[in-house]
């Protein structure tokens, strides 16, 4: 096979070649143009490169049956296809100009009063002596005032074990869902986009929706809601706090899924082959370390982990 | 390994960034997970061709890449679409290999972004001749010009074919 150079070709040695080239597309040349392309294509490597590239374009051109060209080509009015496109980019691009606005939330996240980086873990005890934990890559706002004790979630998951306050303030989790309000209690809530989760461990919990009806959750139940609705109600999941003994519990849950969870402790891209995804795991995991889990990985199930970067590791079958 | 050294920018773009390149594309794709996938290949991108903005352009930067990742899936999708939907009226027997079709679908996205660098004009000259088999002057008499100016489009379809394939 020839070797074509990277390098670009000069501009006017194009044009030269492509005139060559609709000469011959517009029929057969004569045998005077037939010399004089022959003449043209010798007289300069940089000639005969250019031509190259122009075969391989005719290539491009006859690698798909005219027909199917044709069909699937033609197929959208051409005007049409191209004015949605010009659609499409320019809804994506007043997006690009717009960012100011949308980097808003980052922003609350970045000033908030409690933040955790990714796989940090915090702790506090609150004014009232209730303790707060945040997992990996969370953040919160406390604002406790005269009338009540709020803590609003920005970002992540958080835990929550309700003190007594002596002046009975209510206590409040804030979400971009609605409102979790706490009855003694000790609870679990997860955000996740418009998503929050919530299991109650001790005591009892009012969910409100920001534009539904308020429902009442029992100790040992979990669901979620959105600002529009609840998920079903379910056993709350124990082992959505294992987190706050630095633990990952998983039994049986499909790698893919684990995966899910360990990439919130980890900095970067952690991704799962979608053929390995189904796999069930059991084990007890520390999150102090996520190098060392994808090490276990790899003895327990048939898997290969492979650190492209320090940013990127992706799990393949073995 | 010794490609460590210039990935530096990348890894502080991803930190700075990623989280709110993957909110921008869910805000405007409405899905999570499309969202997250769009953003890995930005970065992938950027991985492959080694480019890297200014420090003070990182967002822009990234979400032009990643608004022309999702241009191209949707071509690609239609493009896709098209094309299985061709296959099915043929007989059985006749049905390419996945990988034949795969080859068929990376060309004739590159043969559509050729027609859509292309006037409307160019463009129609061009589908005539290399698709439908037609003379310069059958194609003169198609579009009521001359011969002459069908020779000018073609000039013009091939420059915008080169660019596609051999554009910096």
């Amino acid at each position: 096979m020839k070797t074509t150079s990277e390098a670009p070709v000069a501009s006017d040695i194009i044009e030269q070649a492509s005139h060559w080239l609709m000469l011959q597309w517009g029929g057969e040349l004569d045998k005077e143009q037939q010399r004089r392309f022959a003449e043209w294509r010798t007289a300069d490597p940089e000639h005969d490169r250019a031509w190259q590239r122009l075969e391989h374009l005719q290539n491009t051109l006859s690698g798909v049956p005219t027909d199917t060209a044709l069909a699937v080509l033609r197929e959208l009015p051409d005007a049409r296809r191209r004015q949605t496109l010009k659609l499409l980019g320019a809804l994506l691009l007043a997006g690009g100009s717009s960012y100011l606005a949308q980097s808003q939330l980052p922003w609350r996240e970045a000033t908030a009063d409690l933040r955790s980086g990714t796989g940090e873990r915090l702790q506090r005890t609150l004014a009232d002596g209730s303790r707060l934990s945040l997992n990996s890559g969370s953040a919160v706002d406390i604002l406790f005032s005269a009338s009540e004790r709020r803590i609003r979630l920005l970002a992540g998951e958080l835990l929550l074990d309700s003190g007594h306050d002596p002046a009975q303030r209510p206590l409040i989790v804030d979400t971009a869902a609605g409102e979790i309000q706490a009855l003694g209690t000790r609870f679990c809530v997860y955000q996740r986009d418009d998503r929050s989760q919530v299991d109650l461990f001790e005591g009892a919990l009012e969910l409100r929706p920001r534009q539904a009806r308020a429902t009442r959750l029992q100790a040992g139940q979990g669901c979620w809601f959105t600002a529009t609705r609840f998920g079903d109600i379910a056993p709350a999941n124990l082992n959505a706090i294992a987190w706050h003994d630095g633990r990952l519990i998983a039994e049986r849950m499909p790698l893919g899924q684990f995966v899910a969870e360990l990439a919130r402790y980890r900095r970067g891209m952690l991704r799962c082959d979608p053929t390995i995804a189904g796999l069930p795991l059991t084990g007890v995991f520390p999150l102090v370390d996520t190098d060392r889990v994808l090490t276990a990985l790899e003895q327990s199930l048939p898997v290969k982990v492979h650190r492209l970067t320090s940013l990127w590791t992706t799990i393949s079958p073995a | 390994m010794p490609t460590d050294a210039p990935l530096q920018p990348l890894d502080s773009l991803y930190r700075d960034h990623h989280g709110w390149l993957q909110g921008w594309l869910r805000l405007r794709l409405g899905d999570r997970e499309r969202a997250a996938d769009i953003a890995q290949d930005t970065f992938l991108r950027l991985l492959v061709t080694r480019r890297l903005p200014a420090q003070s352009d990182g967002r822009r930067f990234l979400a032009q890449i990643a608004r022309n990742l999702v241009i191209d899936q949707w071509r690609r999708q239609r493009i896709k679409q098209a094309y299985l939907e061709s296959l099915a009226a043929l007989p059985e027997p006749e049905t390419p290999s996945l990988e034949t079709r795969a080859i068929v679908i990376e060309t004739l996205m590159q043969i559509d972004a050729m027609l859509d660098s292309m006037p409307a004009k160019v463009r129609e000259a061009f589908l005539l001749s290399q698709f439908e088999g037609l003379s310069y002057s059958q194609i003169a008499e198609r579009l009521e010009v001359s011969v002459s100016s069908v020779q000018k489009y073609m000039l013009r379809a091939i420059t915008a074919c080169y660019q596609v394939l051999y554009a910096e």
